[in-house]
């Protein structure tokens, strides 16, 4: 035997064991604690064959409402700003637009979530506000007194935010779960209730899931207006300019014990160095503490301008569980840059300290935008808001185009901020919920196939293998344990490469590893009955060998080739289940190539060139 | 043991008969997927979900058993594994409740003629059926009601609400409830806490909840597993057409889509349900038949380049006949992997196994009288005709 035969045998040998030892903890009886420890592969077993958990959420439609409220709000101040000549154009308003249009209209939200109050300055405006200004946008008018007019949401409107708010926020989870690569969950919706069920018993992974479907993931990029006054006049009891008091509080509440008033140095545009205020709070119940006092002055918070929190001492080196501190960012409520701007989300390292961090794609129009509003705002702090928090308010310092942002995730941790970055992309690549959820009960459920039918396709499963090799024992004689040596080690190799991926096994996933079970042996089948074919035809044993592998791997190669084909464009364009089986389907293809062609090539080697046996298959060598 | 096949079968020469019958099945099963369509489960559909706990302990399989008695198919029985309720079940039926139009629109006018003949009660707003048909939702402007006074105006107007209260949806001031129903939960509740002898149980329990549940897989699935099918076709016409040869290309993506439509006919005509599972088998048999395709060209290609000067047909009746052995072999050891299946399989994997065992079958069929013989059809249509240079036997003899 030659070393490359002996190379061979080795690789074989070794892919076996490797196959074995990456299954090991999973077969019972055989596998012992350290191998449980310290072999973190398992295959775990579906809904259908195990159960797992029930996680419910509750889609919350009213706040959608409020949102497209909010959005309707921003649609009425863009127009009214181009009827009084503020504004030209589409695009967004810019904080000086804001400021202008003030001066002659504002529009607050009301409490009721579809309604919203238009105040003009001067009652003579009311006038724009025409009945076809009104149905262009779906808007009804409530009622009219003087220079108010309160608007609302149309019922059609609010009524079909109903039907599709539940349906994209599924869609939504769907593709979360997708790109989390969780197999075969089930989401379903019941109502305003979404159900999302998870195979397996891992409570932990659990939590993962939990929260990255709880989140909203809604992104803005908002500048700030940092030399506003509003803080300093709230918290010395003065009602900002513009601002007209609740009749019920004539003055702003003052600052309660624990949050203090701070200014910091910045620049608020080329040359402006300013000195811009904030309200800080620290210790453990700091952001709640923060969040009721900012919830407190909204009344008192001028038009377009909006008080938002975020963590503070992010980038100083903070020891891990020292208490939290949380501050405000005073910003312009317009988003100038949002979610939907977005194309892609990546994990990365910064190269200086190794920090993970979340960097953005923007698509065409968010490129576009994002250039001209940096063009807009050099040395102006830019706010990078999620979810109504601050993420980090950095300066621009100059014009940014080609279409590139990224998150920064402070420093804690190394792994918790991977983690935190890995969510983050996952939810920012799959999209904002239409509507923030608020979690429901979590149960574990059983599994959804009965137990008898469970054992049913175990036995189906060991007796199709077992007639199977049966069957090639029979016709093939003791060459067909070759072949069916190959279809056991092609089965371990399968289900170590599940393992592998962390691929979750129902039974029709067992049926179709059946299957290729099956096909395994088309290989063995073709090489053999080609081996076959060349001995009558009178060739020698080797040279029949020889010949069999050749002339029948160029048909086997080319079917997987396609079949392989076929994997990909699944993998690629496939959702859900139908990307599950793509997976199993290029293992298996990959699992048969090697076993079928390259293992059992070793073992006829050494028959013909080791034991030089004279009869093979059942065929006598008319040469020698 | 071995299967002897010294000789050269002439295939081709009928293949007039198995080109029709292909026809006829394919166009036939195109028009059974196209009316009456398939078949599609709660996976695609939809169902009804109920909630119910058990006043002693019942078997998963029982309760399946009971509810396939009554006539449900593939019902779906999670236990929940919660300490506090024990013996409750989660169960789905494809079944759905349903009001007639008709009966809504009677319910609506009786509701707004109530509302009108007591003053100070308000107007009826929005009035409509939920998607699943299990509960309404109906606004009543101006009035104050309070969830029991909303129940039972709609009880007295006709309809058949489940419970004492309607349920409160959005801000107080909206006055807008969601009115639960009785509908087939509730039936298939009473007949399964009903006695053993109707079919039942005989096991007392509550009926926790009843709603209507939204497909797991929507039409998205099924088009993005069509698109990526479509998608996969073209790039293997493009393989082929490269490691073969053009006039192979069509032949091949021909038999897969009579595969594919045998397979999803036989579903219709068999009435069995088409769940993700099914879509998976297609996937499956897809992949079966193109590899089985390939791998019968193969020998096409080797014959063709041997034999220059022989006809098209013969060279596939030689390589046909010379890989009989290897078909045959091939196409038992697949069906008898998933005939078990198919024999003491239950449910969704019986139904899987038979998929497979049609789809293997048409696979292995379509590769010889589908594929090959429209690859001949273009050879001789579109590329050269070279004149018969030796008849079928004598080319044969030497193959031997």
């Amino acid at each position: 035997m030659n070393r490359g035969w002996y190379w061979r045998l080795g690789l074989v040998l070794a892919s076996i064991v490797a196959a074995f030892a990456v299954l090991w903890p999973n077969i019972p009886k055989v596998s012992t604690p350290w191998a449980r420890q310290h072999i973190p592969f398992r295959l775990n077993e579906g809904l259908d064959i195990r159960g797992g958990a029930r996680l419910s959420y509750d889609v919350q439609i009213g706040q959608a409402i409020g949102e497209r409220r909010n959005r309707q709000i921003e649609d009425v101040r863009e127009q009214l700003a181009r009827d009084f000549r503020i504004h030209r154009g589409q695009d967004r308003l810019t904080p000086d637009e804001v400021t202008q249009l003030a001066q002659r209209v504002t529009l607050t939200a009301l409490s009721n979530n579809r309604q919203f109050a238009v105040r003009f300055r001067d009652a003579a405006d009311v006038s724009k506000i025409t009945s076809d200004f009104l149905s262009r946008r779906g808007l009804v008018r409530v009622s009219s007194s003087g220079s108010t007019v309160v608007l609302s949401l149309r019922q059609e409107e609010v009524t079909q935010l109903e039907d599709t708010a539940v349906r994209q926020a599924v869609e939504t989870i769907t593709n979360r779960v997708d790109e989390l690569a969780i197999k075969e969950t089930s989401i379903t919706a019941r109502g305003e209730t979404i159900v999302v069920e998870v195979p397996g018993q891992n409570e932990s992974e659990f939590n993962r899931i939990r929260d990255i479907i709880r989140r909203t993931a809604r992104l803005e990029f908002k500048i700030l207006d940092d030399e506003s006054t509003v803080l300093q006049d709230i918290t010395s009891g003065r009602v900002p300019q513009g601002v007209t008091a609740p009749t019920d509080h004539p003055t702003p509440p003052s600052l309660p014990e624990g949050i203090s008033l701070q200014s910091e140095p910045t620049t608020a545009g080329r040359g402006r160095n300013v000195m811009a205020s904030f309200l800080y709070a620290t210790g453990a119940d700091a952001r709640q503490k923060l969040q009721t006092y900012l919830d407190a002055i909204r009344p008192f918070i001028p038009e377009g301008r909006q008080i938002l929190m975020g963590k503070a001492d992010r980038a100083q080196n903070a020891a891990p569980g020292s208490p939290e501190s949380w501050r405000t960012y005073t910003v312009f409520s317009v988003a100038q840059v949002d979610g939907s701007m977005i194309s892609d989300a990546q994990v990365a390292l910064d190269p200086q300290d190794n920090h993970p961090y979340v960097q953005l794609q923007f698509n065409r129009r968010g490129a576009e935008v994002f250039d001209r509003v940096t063009n807009e705002n050099v040395k102006k702090r830019f706010a990078i808001v999620l979810d109504e928090r601050v993420n980090s308010a950095p300066v621009i310092r100059q014009r940014i185009s080609g279409g590139n942002a990224s998150i920064t995730l402070g420093a804690d941790d190394p792994q918790s901020v991977l983690r935190e970055a890995n969510e983050l992309m996952v939810v920012l690549r799959a999209g904002a919920l239409p509507a923030p959820l608020s979690e429901g009960k979590q149960d574990y459920i059983g599994p959804t196939l009965g137990s008898d039918t469970i054992r049913n396709a175990q036995h189906a499963m060991l007796v199709g293998i077992g007639l199977v090799l049966a069957f090639m024992a029979i016709y093939y004689g003791a060459a067909g344990w070759i072949a069916n040596s190959a279809v056991l080690v092609n089965l371990l190799m399968q289900l170590a490469a599940l393992a592998l991926f962390g691929a979750t096994i129902t039974l029709p996933g067992l049926a179709g590893l059946a299957l290729t079970v099956g096909m395994s042996v088309d290989n063995n089948v073709l090489i053999n009955e080609r081996i076959r074919e060349e001995l009558h035809a009178g060739k020698s044993i080797r040279a029949a060998v020889d010949a069999g592998y050749n002339h029948a791997f160029t048909a086997i190669f080319d079917g997987h080739v396609t079949t392989f084909i076929s994997g990909v464009v699944l993998l690629q364009y496939g959702t859900g289940p139908v990307k599950g089986f793509a997976v199993t389907l290029l293992i298996g293809i990959i699992a048969n190539l090697f076993t079928g062609v390259f293992a059992t090539r070793v073992v006829f080697d050494w028959l013909v060139r080791g034991l030089k046996v004279k009869r093979l298959l059942g065929v006598a060598a008319q040469k020698a | 043991m071995e299967i002897k096949t010294n000789r050269v079968y002439d295939f081709m020469s009928i293949r007039r008969y198995w080109i029709a019958f292909s026809l006829i099945m394919s166009v036939l099963s195109a028009i059974l997927i196209w009316k009456p369509g398939p078949r599609y489960g709660i996976d695609f559909m939809g169902g009804t979900e109920l909630t119910v706990q058990f006043n002693s302990a019942v078997s998963t399989d029982d309760i399946r058993q009971a509810l396939e008695r009554m006539g449900n198919e593939r019902p779906e029985v999670v236990p929940t594994a919660s300490a506090q309720r024990p013996n409750e079940f989660i169960i789905r039926v494809e079944k759905t409740s349903s009001l007639s139009n008709a009966e809504r629109d009677s319910i609506k006018r009786e509701t707004e003629r109530r509302l009108a003949a007591t003053p100070d009660r308000g107007s009826l707003g929005d009035f409509r059926l939920s998607p699943g048909g299990d509960h309404l939702i109906v606004q009543i402007n101006g009035g104050d009601m309070s969830g029991t006074d909303v129940a039972s105006l709609l009880r007295d107007a006709g309809a058949n609400v489940r419970g004492d209260t309607a349920i409160q949806m959005g801000a107080r001031d909206e006055h807008r409830w969601q009115v639960p129903l009785v509908g087939v939960g509730d039936r298939i509740f009473r007949q399964l806490t009903g006695s053993r002898d109707q079919g039942g149980l005989g096991v007392e329990g509550r009926l926790n909840a009843s709603v209507w549940v939204s497909p797991k897989a929507g039409k998205e699935l099924r088009d993005a597993a069509v698109r990526a099918v479509a998608y996969s076709i073209v790039f293997i016409m493009i393989f082929v057409a490269f490691r073969f040869d053009l006039r192979f290309a069509p032949g091949g993506v021909l038999a897969l889509t009579h595969d594919a439509l045998v397979t999803l006919g036989f579903f219709v005509v068999t009435r069995k349900e088409v769940t993700i599972s099914t879509v998976a088998a297609i996937l499956t048999v897809v992949g079966y038949s193109m590899n089985d395709t390939i791998i019968v060209y193969d020998r096409i290609r080797e014959n063709l380049a041997r034999r220059k000067n022989a006809r098209m047909l013969d060279v596939i009746n030689i390589s046909v006949s010379e890989m009989l052995s290897r078909t045959i072999l091939t196409s038992t050891t697949v069906v008898l992997s998933v005939a078990a299946f198919a024999i003491i399989g239950t449910g969704v994997i019986r139904d899987f196994a038979w998929a497979m065992i049609v789809g293997v079958v048409a696979g292995t069929y379509s590769s010889i009288y589908v594929a090959a013989p429209f690859t001949e059809w273009i050879d001789t249509r579109f590329f050269h005709t070279p004149d018969a240079a030796a008849p079928a036997g004598e080319t044969a003899s030497t193959s031997a």
